[in-house]
């Protein structure tokens, strides 16, 4: 294993915003083999060296670095926060980049004008079964923010209906009565007639330099992220904290 | 008697303990799979038990489960077994919760008593008896702490106190997850008007709830939602006005206050459970309310406790006003067991007369059960892990 290996999303908007964040710290990303290689080379660091670079998908770089194969990633806080509870424990969040902002939130039928509150919504679930003979269902991918931001509002009588897409038509299609979706300006929403509950943001989440506590840092592979961390101006103290040699 | 690995390393002596004490109370003793359809526990205990569950999925796509719990097995094994009532059930066997330390498999004995229609506080009596002779199996000289609870006096204290309902509910609901006077004080305090959004074309059909309904119902149609498949215009106009409507929740300042202090000073009444009767009528006495059958229901539950209990009876036998569980099909009294004070019950139960119903009864079945960790009795416990 390399020194230090840096994951990137290895497509979109995502990929040109965060290959623009290191160029804008000095750094240079060379793409071995073709240019739709998953492999490349970090160029730039201070004291000459280079570091590897893996493009993964949002999704695995967050479970790639819990994992501990690879050091360093740049990926959503909403997708490391659903890829495990106590995530804490296995990733360390080392610096928000200002890009890729989306919250994920919790949304009902703008037609319930009874409901603009988690204890509204609580008040209704807990009536579904005996009122419409099942329990309130909530369409969404985020299982696992969505529970333990309900536990959190003491909600706990609801099903969960996965949904991998189009997770905001999932009441008009008559397959669940609210959604737990992620949002950057909320027009996707109100264009499928929902509304945000006034305490219903689970997340306010952004792209992030993220750092396993998992896998085997080396000495020369903190001094490299370490120069990363401090040129896109982050605290390398946490950088420090969150790793053993 | 399910005897696989789990169940081996528990001691033979603790075995033959329950052989004989499901004998002595007449108890069937039954077998429940390991593996189980998990869409019972979600339905009846909510997302939330899903945390807590080793799930996974079968090859037709249908969501399993480690067995999380007896009771809804023990539940749907009669269901589906169409025997007659009513029937006393017994059980041991291993159990699995996702737990941040310690281990994911535990053994779990118990008895559920299901469709004992008359007077249930024989029953209720019946139950905490033999639980505690259960707790007492390993250790005759243990110490035991008793605790009890019964949500349905404070269920009778608001239709007492004429508690608007939408309100009746939010606090039952507050107190199955343990209500104290701040969390009391943030349902009480009124709805400010910011909080209130409504859209602009709606507000002028306020005070005509007719007109408003149409308005929601339109509202529905034009967003593609049905109008049956769920929430209906009509529950939702009709809890608008309840919650966030003019009338407010229907109560004064003033009541407010009296109902403040009046539920404070019930959440204050703990004690020795044997003085509790006495206790409660002179509460009702001072406040002028009534717990009407419930603390009749009360009192008999303890004195045909101590009747049968005679010489096991705990010492500390207390009543705790704010103990319930979060669960919606417990429905009466709740107890837990502690031996030599531990922090930890060894044995957790109560009245749960709705389960049956959800899991798909046609009738109404009363039903009271308890389950006892066999990790946690002393001279036992140390022998399964």
């Amino acid at each position: 294993m390399a020194d230090l290996t840096l994951a990137i999303p290895s497509k979109g908007r995502l990929k040109e915003q965060s290959e623009a964040v290191l160029k804008n710290a000095g750094f240079s990303i060379t793409a071995l083999g073709t240019s739709r290689s998953y492999f490349g080379r970090l160029d730039g660091f201070s004291d000459g060296r280079s570091a590897d670079i893996s493009f993964l998908s949002a999704g695995e770089i967050a479970r790639e670095t819990m994992r501990g194969a690879i050091h360093l990633g740049v990926t959503g806080e909403d997708l490391v926060r659903e890829t495990l509870r106590n995530v804490d424990d296995k990733i360390a969040l080392l610096k928000p980049l200002g890009f890729g902002h989306a919250d994920v939130v919790v949304a009902v039928p703008e037609s319930w004008i009874d409901v603009n509150t988690m204890e509204d919504l609580d008040d209704v679930a807990a009536g579904y079964r005996r009122n419409y003979g099942r329990r309130l269902r909530v369409a969404t991918k985020y299982w696992m923010l969505t529970q333990s931001y309900f536990a959190s509002h003491g909600l706990g009588v609801y099903r969960i209906v996965e949904s991998l897409g189009a997770t905001e038509g999932a009441p008009a299609a008559g397959t669940a009565d609210i959604v737990v979706d992620i949002t950057s300006t909320g027009s996707t929403l109100v264009a499928n007639h929902l509304k945000i509950l006034a305490d219903g943001v689970v997340l306010k989440s952004q792209a992030n330099l993220i750092g396993s506590r998992t896998v085997a840092w080396t000495s020369a592979g903190l001094e490299l992220a370490t120069d990363i961390v401090q040129r896109i101006g982050g605290d390398p103290k946490v950088l420090a904290s969150a790793v053993t040699l | 008697m399910l005897r696989d690995e789990t169940t081996n390393s528990a001691t033979d002596r603790s075995l033959q303990a329950f052989d004989a004490l499901f004998e002595r109370y007449q108890c069937e003793q039954i077998e429940t799979a390991i593996l189980q359809n998990a869409d019972p526990f979600l339905e009846t205990a909510g997302e939330d038990l899903r945390r807590r569950m080793f799930t996974t999925v079968g090859g037709a796509g249908e969501e399993l489960c480690l067995r999380p719990d007896f009771t809804i097995p023990v539940c749907l094994h009669h269901l589906q077994s169409r025997t007659d009532l009513p029937r006393r059930y017994g059980y041991l066997g291993p159990v699995f919760r996702q737990r941040e330390e310690g281990l994911h498999e535990f053994l779990q004995a118990g008895v559920e008593h299901l469709g004992r229609t008359e007077t249930p506080y024989l029953a209720d009596a019946d139950l905490m008896a033999i639980a505690v002779d259960a707790a007492l199996m390993p250790d005759a000289q243990a110490v035991l702490t008793l605790k009890l609870g019964d949500p349905s006096l404070f269920h009778q204290l608001l239709v007492s106190l004429e508690v608007p309902t939408g309100l009746r509910n939010r606090l039952i609901r507050a107190f199955g997850r343990g209500l104290d006077e701040t969390s009391l004080k943030k349902i009480l305090s009124p709805i400010e008007a910011e909080d209130m959004p409504l859209p602009a074309e709606l507000r002028k059909l306020l005070h005509d709830p007719e007109a408003l309904e149409q308005a929601v119902a339109d509202m529905m149609l034009a967003q593609g939602l049905s109008l049956h498949a769920g929430r209906n215009a009509h529950d939702i106009t009709e809890r608008y006005l309840e919650i966030y409507g003019p009338q407010d929740i229907g109560l004064t300042e003033t009541d407010k206050a009296r109902l403040m202090k009046i539920l404070v000073d019930y959440l204050r009444l703990n004690g020795p459970a044997l003085e509790m009767p006495a206790r409660l009528t002179d509460f009702e006495r001072r406040h002028d309310i009534t717990f009407g059958a419930n603390l009749e229901q009360f009192a008999d539950r303890l004195s045909e406790f101590s009747a049968k209990a005679d010489t096991s009876i705990p010492t500390d036998f207390t009543f705790a006003s704010d103990f319930a569980r979060p669960l919606d099909y417990y429905t009466g009294f709740v107890f837990e067991l502690f031996v030599n004070g531990a922090s930890r019950p060894v044995a957790a139960g109560g009245r749960y007369d709705r389960l049956m119903e959800i899991l798909g009864s046609e009738d109404p079945v009363p039903a009271v059960g308890f389950s006892l960790w066999l990790d946690r009795m002393p001279n036992w416990g140390a022998k399964n892990g």
